[in-house]
């Protein structure tokens, strides 16, 4: 087994092999290509940064629009009396684009909900997780609110293999073996209320009660939910941090291993068993996360389908 | 030398640009080919991150930042193309006999094959960090700032790429649950 301190030397040395010369045909199209592009010069009045000619104009048709507007409402002079509306101007904001069927390769959030299959495990290809994206709401390696997933407010919906509960989440690999194997971990097996209760009995977080029978996807399950300490550096130097390291990390269970987004992170997890997989649905929040962000967020987990 | 070709550069000068292109190029199409692992789509990604940098040089308040101020505009440009073609099959790049490292015990043939495997499995995001920090050698705060992301978040990714990688080296089954999420 590799240890954590021996990856990161691996790294370099993987790294160093490779190409370190810019090939000619690159200088050449490059030079060929600056040669028809200009600059984009800055603006000459001092504090200012650059102002491009799109952002000009557009400043500018903003005046025009202004003028416009300001004019059509001046009294007896205009053809129109008695302050009728004036004619209907375009907005220099461009138009919305109408929703489509397809949901976007990227993911960028559109303005109608847009339904989403994820197959979030290698080890289980055949699990998939269907589910209604919130409007607003972006998809990057979680699925996380307008705000982000970050404190103070930030929320987001992940999907993870339960694998296994630390005993002391900030104590979890002192020995760099990336399992659970220090005393007083639990290495659970496909169990969704061994998990839960192994979640709930953990002393190093707060758990708000005892774990409540929940309806995940059609498939029966357990829901606990933890609460963060709000007084750890969750990612500084001060959290397992073996010889050799860096950083440390607070990890709560294995398998892939998710961090707190922040000081006070409260997740809500949701537990089900599929097959030989243990799903967990994490809803990551804080205290300060808007109601309106909590339930979009409920409103996504409730949405959810699992096949098989 | 290199401030002045900056300057230079920053007044409209070509040939001072394509001097900095020759002195930079080769780190910077480096660190490009890291990131996509194609010597086609670093090369691609190359110089449109160079024409971009040309466009946008006179805004570059600080020439001594030229480095960073670069490196920042290429990354997010491997990661635009790292995201269009995230299936594509990539073209081999046979080592060179300047490029090929010294013999190091820590790697064989096998162990680079996995690494390679376990690389291409990992996010646009996770593997620029992973070049930006240990190809580059930027701090987690300083990779925050070029991917505009919250450090903290760097740091999550960071170790979310080094578990997989490690898994990928010691073909830990358990460990090489990538589709799951380390944020």
């Amino acid at each position: 087994m590799t240890k954590r301190s021996d990856i990161e030397r691996v790294l370099h040395v993987w790294m160093v092999d490779g190409p370190a010369v810019i090939p000619d045909r690159v200088v050449d199209v490059v030079a060929a290509r600056i040669a028809i592009n200009r600059q984009r010069r800055t603006w000459p009045f001092p504090g200012r940064t650059t102002v491009t000619p799109i952002r000009l104009m557009a400043g500018l048709a903003a005046v025009l629009v202004l003028a416009i507007v300001g004019f059509n409402f001046l009294p007896s002079l205009s053809s129109n009396s008695g302050g009728s509306p004036p004619p209907a101007t375009a907005s220099a904001a461009p138009a919305t684009v109408p929703p489509t069927a397809a949901p976007t390769p990227t993911g960028r959030p559109g303005p109608t909900p847009k339904t989403i299959t994820s197959r979030p495990f290698d080890s289980a290809p055949n699990l998939a997780i269907s589910f209604d994206l919130p409007v607003g709401w972006s998809e990057q390696d979680a699925f996380e609110g307008p705000r982000g997933r970050t404190d103070p407010d930030g929320v987001m919906v992940l999907f993870l293999q339960a694998q296994g509960v630390f005993s002391d989440p900030c104590q979890w690999d002192v020995a760099g073996t990336s399992v659970e194997d220090q005393p007083g971990d639990l290495a659970l097996g496909a169990d969704a209320l061994e998990f839960a209760n192994a979640l709930h009995a953990n002393s190093a977080y707060t758990s708000t009660g005892a774990p409540t029978p929940i309806s995940l996807g059609s498939r029966a399950g357990y829901a606990v939910e933890i609460q963060l300490p709000a007084d750890l550096d969750f990612v500084g130097p001060t959290c397992d941090v073996p010889a050799g390291d860096q950083d440390g990390q607070y990890i709560v269970f294995g398998g892939t291993g998710f961090f707190p987004q922040g000081p006070g992170n409260r997740w809500q997890v949701s537990v089900v068993d599929v097959g030989d997989v243990q799903l967990a649905v994490v809803l990551s929040s804080f205290a300060e996360t808007p109601a309106a962000d909590l339930a979009a967020a409920r409103a996504l987990i409730e949405s959810i389908e699992i096949t098989p | 030398m290199d401030r002045d070709l900056v300057e230079a550069a920053k007044r409209g000068d070509q040939a001072a640009f394509v001097d900095l292109v020759r002195l930079r190029g080769g780190r910077l199409f480096a660190i490009a080919h890291r990131i996509l692992r194609d010597v086609d789509r670093a090369e691609d990604a190359l110089q449109d991150a160079l024409v971009i940098a040309w466009r946008d040089l006179p805004s570059l308040r600080d020439p001594d930042r030229f480095d960073a101020w670069v490196h920042r505009l290429l990354t997010h440009v491997c990661l635009a193309e790292a995201g269009r073609e995230r299936k594509r099959i990539s073209n081999l790049y046979v080592l060179q006999a300047d490029d090929r490292a010294a013999p190091d015990e820590l790697l064989s043939i096998a162990d680079r094959d996995q690494l390679d495997r376990g690389f291409r499995r990992l996010s646009p995001d996770e593997r620029a960090i992973l070049v930006l920090r240990h190809f580059v050698g930027y701090e987690p705060t300083e990779i925050a700032d070029i991917l505009g992301i919250p450090a903290g978040t760097v740091r999550s990714r960071l170790h979310h790429a080094h578990r997989a990688m490690r898994a990928a080296l010691d073909a830990d089954s358990r460990a090489a649950v990538v589709g799951g999420i380390s944020t």
